[in-house]
This record gives C-alpha cells, sequence and structure tokens, in this order.
C-alpha cells in the first residue's frame, strides 16, 4: 500500500512540498503528511473518518494531485 | 447557470475510477463522499468514457422512495418485471453476459438500494457479468449485499473530497466563463468550503438576485447578503421562495420518485414541471415510451420531506397516488408502489388495489410488505384473495399462530373447489411444519378427504404426498403422488405434492423419481406466484436425495446454484441458500466449509425464529462438528436439535441419530456409536426408506462393524445406486479383512465424492494390510487415509485415530476403552457407556498396560498420544 519512496522524501525543496501540500483539498494533504510521518493506515482512517478499504485510493489521488501542484505550480483543470 | 457545470478539478479521480472501471484488478468503482460533493457528476463523466470505449450502459438512481418497493431500483433494467425475482436476476445477469458489448452498470446513491436491488449488484458481480460504477454518501447505512462489494475486493471504493480552494476557483471562472473576483471567490469558498453543489446553489441564487455580476471582465459579489449557513438552509430558502405549483412537483416527485411525468402534468401545470427541471431541482429521463421525473440531487428530497408538514406529505401522496392510477403499470412494482404511496395517505384503502400489491410483493419474495399490504386490504373488505395472501405471508415468516387464527374461521360453504383446496393446503401446511403439529394437518386433510367435493381431492392427495413423505412413509407418499393429475392442482399445493415426491424417491433410491419431480418443480417455482419461494426448498430435498444416491458432485452443484442465486436475498431465503451448500459440502467432505456454511444459516435461523429449519440442519452442523473432532460445538449444535425438536420431521430421524452416532464416535466411545448407527439403520428399514439405511450401514462400516455386509449386498441390488454399490463393497471387504478391496472401496468412495468415506476406508485398508503384515500396503494406505483425513478439513474418524500409531499393539476394544480412559472416564462410567461390566472393563486396562508396558492410567494415555512416551 505505501510507496517506497514518499513525495517529501523525492523533492528537494521542503518549500515547495510544503506550499503543494497546501494547495491540496486538507483530506489529502493530511493524509500524505501522516503517511509521510509513517503513522499506521488505521491510525490515519480514524483520522481522517475513512473505511480501510479507501485508503489506498485515496493516498493514490493525493499523491497524484501533489505530483500536479509541484510541477504545475497548481491544481488540475 | 442551470444544468451541469464542468467538470473541473478531477483529473486524478477520475483517472483512478477509470482504471478501476475498465482495468483488469477490478470489477468497477465505488465513489463514496458526502452530498453534494460531486459524486454523480463524476459517474455521468466516466458513463460517457464507458460509451466511448464501446461499452454499453444501464443506470439507476436509488430512492428513499423507490426503496420500500423490491427491486425498485433496478426494475427498469430487464423487460421481466412482473415475475418473481429470482428468474428476474438469472435473466438479468445472462442478458448483460451475453451482450454483444460489453455492460457498465451504475447506481446512483447505492446506499438507499432496496436489498434486491443490492442482490442484483452483488450477483452481478460474482458472475463478472457487467462493470459497476456505484455512488454512496459516506456515513450512510448501506445493505449489507452493496457493502460487501468493495469490502470483498471487487470494486474499489475512492472517497471523493470536497474541492480545494484554488479547485474551487477554477470552477467558478469555468462556470462564469469569467475571472472572478479573488475576494469574491474567498467569501464563496469559506462559505461553500468546496461542497460543488452549494457552490452551484449559492452562485445560481445570488446571479439572479444580481448580487453576483460581471463588471468589466471579472464577476464581483457584491453586498453582504443573507445567506444561509447550511446546504439544506438553502435549498429550503430557495425552494420556499417558488411559486406553489412549482413546490407542488417538487414535493410530488420527493415523495414518489421515480415518477411518471405524464402524472406529474395531472397534478400541476406543464409550466410548472419545466420551471422544475429548468431550475434543476427535478430531472426527466426519458426510457424508451416513458420519461420519468426524478430530483436531481437526493438532497433536495431530504429537505423537502423533512420540512414540509405531515398532513400536508399525506395529501400530497394521495394525490400522486391518484395521478398514478390514471397512467399505465409497468409492472408488478408500480402496483406495489401505488399501494404505498396510498397507505400513508388520507385516501381509504382500496381493497383489490392493497390485494394485488401484496401479491405482487410476495412474488417480489418481501413477505413483511405483503402482510402488511395484505392486512390494509383485509381490514377493508378484501374478501378471501387478501385473507389467503396475508396467511400465506404469515406462513412464510413463521408466525403460525397468527395465520391459523386467519384460516381457521375462514367460511367455506361459498369457496369453489379450487378455493377450498388453497385455503386447506395452507391451513395443513401451517399445521405441519410452522405450528408442529402433524397430528392435527394429518386429521385436517383426512376429514376433508372424506367431505369435499371431487375437484378439491387433488390438492388434498398432493399435500398429502407430502404429509408422507416427511412422517418417513416414502412408500405410501410415493402410491399417492399417484393418484392425482398435477395439472389440475394449484400451485401451493402441486409444489408441495412435488417436494413430497423428491423427498420419498430420494429415500428409497428412485435418482429417475427425483429428476424429474425437480424438473417440474423448479419450472413451477420460476411461473407461479404461490410456489415462487418454494424454490429454494425444492433445492434442498433435491440435493439431500443425490447425496444419498452417492452423486455428490450433482448434489454440490444444484447446491452452489441455489446458493448463489440465494445470497443477499432478504429473508430466510439466504440462510437456506448457504445450509443447502453446508449439507453439499458435508455430503462431499468438505468438513470445514460445511461447519461454516450451516453454523451460519444455524445463527440466521434461530435469529429469524425459524426452530424447525435449526432441527433440520442443526444435526447435520453436530455431525459436522463431531467428524473434525470439535466434540463441544457438536454438543452445542446437538443442544439447539434438542430444543427445536419437531415431531413433523419423522423422514430425518436417521440423520438425527447418525449425528449423535458421531458425537459418540468422536468421544471415543466407538462400540455405541456403531449401535446407534445400527439404530438409524434399522428405523430407515422399517420406513422403508431405503437409501437412508444404505448411508447408516457405510457409516457403521466405517466406524468398523463389519456385520452389515449381508444387508449391504442387499440393498445394492435393489438400489443400483453408486453409494449403495460403494457401501456393499466395502462391507463385503471389511468383513473379509481384505486389505486389497478396502483401498478399492476407499477409491470408489472418492470417485462418488465422499472423502470422508474415503478416509475411512483407506485406514481400514491400512488396518487390514498391517494385520496381514503387509508393511509397505499398510503405509501407502496410511498414508492414503491421512491425506485424504485432511483435505476433509481434519477429519477424525475412529479409523483414522486407529491408524495414527498401528505400533500400539491393541485389540479395537483396548484401543477403545483407552481412548476413553484417556479422556478422564472412570472405568464405571466407561463400562456405561459402551454397555459392559466394570470388571470386564478393568480386565481389558490390565491386558492394554501389559502390552504397552505402561506404569498407571495417565502413561497409557501418554502411550496412545505417542508410543515413545517416557
Amino acid at each position: 500500500m505505501m510507496e517506497p519512496e514518499t513525495h517529501a522524501e523525492r523533492v528537494s525543496d521542503p518549500e515547495a512540498l510544503e506550499k503543494a501540500l497546501q494547495l491540496l483539498p486538507p483530506a489529502y494533504s493530511l493524509a500524505l503528511r501522516l503517511r509521510d510521518a509513517g503513522t499506521p493506515e488505521e491510525v490515519i482512517c480514524g483520522y481522517l473518518a475513512l473505511e480501510p478499504e479507501s485508503l489506498e485510493a485515496l493516498l493514490q489521488v493525493a499523491d497524484d494531485k501533489l505530483a500536479t501542484a509541484l510541477h504545475g505550480g497548481g491544481l488540475s483543470e | 447557470m442551470q444544468g451541469d457545470w464542468p467538470l473541473v478539478g478531477r483529473v486524478e479521480e477520475l483517472r483512478l475510477l477509470e482504471g478501476a472501471l475498465f482495468g483488469e484488478d477490478f470489477l468497477g468503482a465505488v465513489i463514496a463522499g458526502q452530498a453534494g460533493v460531486g459524486k454523480s457528476r463524476l459517474a455521468r463523466e466516466l458513463l460517457g468514457k464507458a460509451h466511448s470505449r464501446g461499452f454499453i450502459s444501464r443506470w439507476a438512481v436509488a430512492t428513499e422512495s423507490a426503496r420500500s418497493v423490491p427491486l425498485g431500483a433496478v426494475a427498469g433494467w430487464c423487460n421481466q418485471a412482473s415475475s418473481n425475482p429470482l428468474p428476474f436476476v438469472q435473466q438479468l445477469v445472462e442478458n448483460f453476459a451475453h451482450s454483444e458489448s460489453p455492460v457498465v452498470v451504475g447506481v446512483d446513491d447505492a446506499h438507499l438500494t432496496d436489498t434486491f436491488s443490492a442482490f442484483v449488484l452483488h450477483q452481478l458481480v460474482l458472475r463478472e457479468s457487467a462493470r459497476i460504477l456505484i455512488t454512496i454518501r459516506s456515513g450512510e447505512a448501506t445493505p449489507d449485499a452493496i457493502t460487501a462489494l468493495w469490502k470483498e475486493g471487487h470494486l474499489k471504493r475512492l472517497e471523493v473530497q470536497a474541492l480545494s480552494k484554488i479547485e474551487s476557483d477554477k470552477l467558478l471562472i469555468a462556470a462564469l466563463g469569467g475571472p472572478v473576483d479573488e475576494n469574491s471567490a474567498l467569501r464563496m469558498w469559506r462559505l461553500t468550503q468546496g461542497n460543488a453543489l452549494y457552490l452551484h446553489h449559492l452562485v445560481t441564487q445570488e446571479v439572479g438576485e444580481g448580487r453576483f455580476r460581471k463588471l468589466t471582465n471579472c464577476w464581483h459579489w457584491f453586498d453582504s447578503p443573507v445567506v444561509s449557513d447550511s446546504l439544506g438552509d438553502l435549498i429550503e430558502q430557495q425552494i420556499g421562495q417558488l411559486s406553489e405549483s412549482v413546490r407542488l412537483v417538487v414535493d410530488t416527485v420527493a415523495l414518489a420518485e421515480p415518477f411518471p411525468a405524464q402524472a406529474l402534468l395531472e397534478l400541476a401545470p406543464e409550466s410548472a414541471v419545466d420551471e422544475a427541471e429548468e431550475r434543476g431541482l427535478i430531472q426527466l429521463d426519458t426510457n424508451g415510451r416513458d420519461t420519468m421525473a426524478r430530483m436531481a440531487h437526493p438532497l433536495y428530497g431530504e429537505v423537502r420531506r423533512t420540512r414540509a408538514g405531515p398532513l400536508r406529505l399525506r395529501r400530497l401522496r394521495g394525490q400522486a397516488a391518484t395521478a398514478l392510477a390514471g397512467t399505465p403499470e409497468r409492472g408488478l412494482e408500480d402496483t406495489v408502489r401505488r399501494a404505498v404511496l396510498r397507505a400513508e395517505s388520507d385516501l381509504p384503502i382500496e381493497p383489490d388495489l392493497f390485494r394485488h400489491a401484496a401479491s405482487g410483493a410476495m412474488i417480489l419474495l418481501d413477505m413483511s410488505l405483503a402482510e402488511r399490504l395484505a392486512g390494509l386490504s383485509c381490514a377493508a373488505g378484501g374478501g378471501f384473495e387478501a385473507l389467503m395472501v396475508r396467511a400465506h405471508a404469515l406462513v412464510l415468516l413463521h408466525r403460525g399462530a397468527a395465520a391459523e387464527e386467519i384460516l381457521a374461521p375462514i367460511p367455506t360453504e361459498n369457496l369453489d373447489d379450487t378455493e377450498l383446496g388453497r385455503l386447506l393446503t395452507l391451513r395443513a401446511a401451517n399445521l405441519l411444519w410452522v405450528l408442529a403439529e402433524p397430528e392435527k394437518s394429518r386429521a385436517l386433510v383426512t376429514e376433508a378427504l372424506q367431505s369435499s367435493p371431487a375437484g378439491v381431492l387433488p390438492s388434498l392427495w398432493a399435500f398429502r404426498t407430502v404429509q408422507l413423505a416427511v412422517a418417513g412413509k416414502p412408500t405410501e407418499a410415493l402410491e399417492t403422488a399417484r393418484r392425482f393429475e398435477h395439472d389440475e392442482v394449484p400451485p401451493l399445493a402441486r409444489i408441495c405434492g412435488i417436494w413430497g415426491t423428491v423427498i420419498a424417491a430420494g429415500d428409497v433410491g428412485r435418482s429417475d423419481l427425483v429428476s424429474s419431480a425437480t424438473e417440474e418443480g423448479y419450472r413451477l417455482a420460476a411461473a407461479s406466484q404461490e410456489a415462487a419461494y418454494h424454490g429454494v426448498g425444492l433445492a434442498e430435498f433435491h440435493v439431500a436425495a443425490m447425496i444419498l444416491a452417492g452423486d455428490v458432485a450433482r448434489a454440490q452443484s444444484v447446491a452452489d446454484r441455489t446458493y448463489q442465486l440465494c445470497l443477499g436475498i432478504p429473508g430466510v431465503s439466504s440462510a437456506m441458500g448457504a445450509a443447502i451448500a453446508g449439507l453439499a459440502a458435508l455430503g462431499g467432505g468438505d468438513l470445514a466449509t460445511a461447519i461454516q456454511l450451516l453454523g451460519q444459516a444455524l445463527g440466521d435461523f434461530d435469529a429469524l425464529g425459524y426452530p424447525v429449519l435449526c432441527y433440520r440442519f442443526g444435526m447435520l452442523l453436530a455431525q459436522a462438528h463431531a467428524t473434525v473432532g470439535q466434540l463441544s460445538d457438536a454438543h452445542a449444535a446437538s443442544l439447539v436439535v434438542q430444543r427445536c425438536r419437531h415431531p413433523s420431521f419423522g423422514f430425518v430421524e436417521p440423520d438425527r441419530l447418525l449425528s449423535q452416532a458421531w458425537i459418540l464416535a468422536g468421544t471415543g466411545a466407538t462400540s455405541r456409536a456403531i449401535a446407534v448407527t445400527r439404530e438409524a439403520a434399522r428405523h430407515a428399514a422399517e420406513h422403508g426408506q431405503y437409501a437412508r439405511e444404505v448411508m447408516c450401514l457405510q457409516t457403521a462400516t466405517q466406524f468398523g462393524d463389519s456385520t452389515s455386509s449381508e444387508r449391504s449386498i442387499e440393498l445394492a441390488g435393489m438400489l443400483n445406486s453408486p453409494r449403495a454399490q460403494a457401501s456393499a463393497a466395502f462391507a463385503a471387504a471389511l468383513k473379509a479383512r481384505d486389505g486389497q478391496a478396502l483401498s478399492e472401496a476407499s477409491q470408489q468412495f472418492e470417485t462418488l465424492g465422499d472423502r470422508v468415506a474415503a478416509a475411512d476406508a483407506a485406514a481400514h485398508a491400512a488396518l487390514a494390510f498391517r494385520r496381514a503384515n503387509l508393511v509397505g500396503s499398510a503405509s501407502m494406505q496410511v498414508t492414503r487415509a491421512q491425506t485424504l483425513g485432511q483435505r476433509c478439513g481434519g477429519l477424525s474418524s475412529p479409523a483414522l485415530k486407529e491408524i495414527v500409531n498401528l505400533r500400539v499393539p491393541l485389540t479395537r476394544r483396548e484401543r477403545e476403552i483407552v481412548t476413553l480412559v484417556a479422556q478422564g472416564y472412570t472405568n464405571k462410567e466407561v463400562a456405561e457407556m459402551i454397555v459392559m461390566s466394570v470388571r470386564t472393563v478393568e480386565g481389558h486396562l490390565y491386558r492394554a498396560m501389559t502390552k504397552t508396558g505402561a506404569r498407571d492410567r495417565r502413561h497409557l494415555a501418554a502411550i496412545m498420544r505417542n508410543p515413545d512416551a517416557p
């Protein structure tokens, strides 16, 4: 479920990462921050009031949105 | 401003959902999220993509008001809406599976689906007949069959989030067609928090009021408007501003969606319908000839239903029901829906409508709704038919006393022969199965046979057939079955006659009769209202008969089909499906599956109040537990059987005794187990249940009884079934202590699908080879028996225990006594259990200790577990 290397590890500019995270809807940025901090999946689900089966898809979308925000300077059309 | 806004900020969500919907890993997707977040918009976009990929699609919207109607959400997907749900589902699944183009099926607000529509979706997924796309509101109670779609990994679930500030800004710009002042956009964002529907409403309202307008090239939001701080309030505020006729349109659709546009036009002027559509409050969908109105968003309906006064709602339901009466009905669902609306309205009850609707609900397998609607019809003077439908629903809900209160006082003078036959059949069935009064049931039929006109007799003979069959009198049952022409009998009595024929034919080993009768029965259940519910019961007797005959593979195939068909159907049907699959698993020696399915079914039967089914299937669960050595669970199931003992089920008495025998065998009291098994065989023989007798004698042989050979061979000559042949060969081989013949019998049992018997026959082969000092052959059979035992899920039979260690040189009797002693029984208790004097028990123990060199009882027990025990 978890990616071997998170965006936080890949992005060399922490400021750009923080800016990009702030552009995301709160649930996505929170999920990514918790995951990158090594929070167990069940705890992330608890924070976000998610069913366990939803976490993988949510993180996948959050990762994609973060990549768009980082590379495009904004979110997708 | 009205209509769909552009889809903005959802590229990543669409990518993921497309992968789930069209890729290899999932069969579709669940779009979950809060109200107004844009789930349906995403789903519509995906359906568009499906079309461009060559899929055809079916779309349904589940609604609060259609929820009370079985199959309400999906009825439009198939033309066969008027028969019972099982063939409907089958046809739907087949249609989609064999469609020329691949199919995507979508359900909006699937948390509101009635349980039968949920069942349809589950079936489509299980059979991979279509790709599925559903939307769900997060946090809402959802039918189990829907939840299972993602919990079991068939669909990928995405929790769609509200838009971010930047996404919300982009949506505004795209919808308005120009840039928006940053301050205005920020205030909009703070209010709507990225909820697309809320934003849509707010912009619509503010543009309409002229407060949000374009200056030079940029949109500005002026004033500090009085805006509601919740979406619900905002909707209410907007709807409150509508004219009375538009509100009437919106409220009617909120109460009775999907509502025919034709009927809507009888309630309100066309301009009001148009305005409601233009304002985006309702939408009109055309499907063939019908144009149906639905709420554009479920939230609108919720707001109106919770905020309109109860008197207004009752009045509106009445108006809606009246308007519906003037439009052609498309199927049973429409009749049921109209009756449900009318029941909660200010209109008087129409007895005929409610009776028809109650029959419809029964065909749709919703017995509680059928009982309620028929009750209203009865109270309004619905007459004989209404009473019959209500009583039948009560019988199927196992509320026998209430059914008898209705049936017993019905005057019979003015009934025609068919009506009288139906009344007597239903009453006799209620007495026999639900009220557990077989004598009264029998007396009712006996008296009626003497006093009724000739036209009633075929129904009575049909019911007498099943009475005799369940009483364990198969020969008389089959003779009785010849006394009526099936075409002359109304459906309920006819299916009862077929049940009786199948039970009796199975008991006497007439597989040909079982086949022809079941074929007729399944056809009847698919075609008839009265018999619809009873097709599942027929499958039970069908499977049992095939197991008795030794056609385990076909039994499993019928059981699998029934299980799949019943999975998720509300009420007792899904538990019956599990129980039948458990019966087949037990017959095939898949003991873990049998325990799981039978345990699940028994829990459901108990919870739903069906003691008769607890009795029938409890004994099978007890046997399954005992066969793998789970004795406390076996005892618990046995207690349920004792508590629910049903006097009408004499035909399964040998099964009950066999389950007791397996429990005794599990405790190590093998000789007592053999005695009980032989008692079961005697009981079966006395009742002419020869196929059951074969099963009992086979079990006795499995336990090590070598006295069954002669009778088994005789039975094999009579029955010519695969099981009778294998059992006779097994019994003869055990009597002759012929290792080779025993190993061949084991092969025979494996071929016919009975793994438990195959393992036991191999174990006896090992013991016979060991006695003949053929160590290599013995060792091979030990391996074979143990492998088969493992494949059964941990078989723990006496024969398998005996071969655990052939190095301990004890006789069978010594081994039995030592096994019991090792479990902590005293010599006196052992003596009582195996019917022997205490002194003889002591003698056997002494010899066992001498042979093994054991120091005391505890050491002896340890040696039994491990011959090298110090």
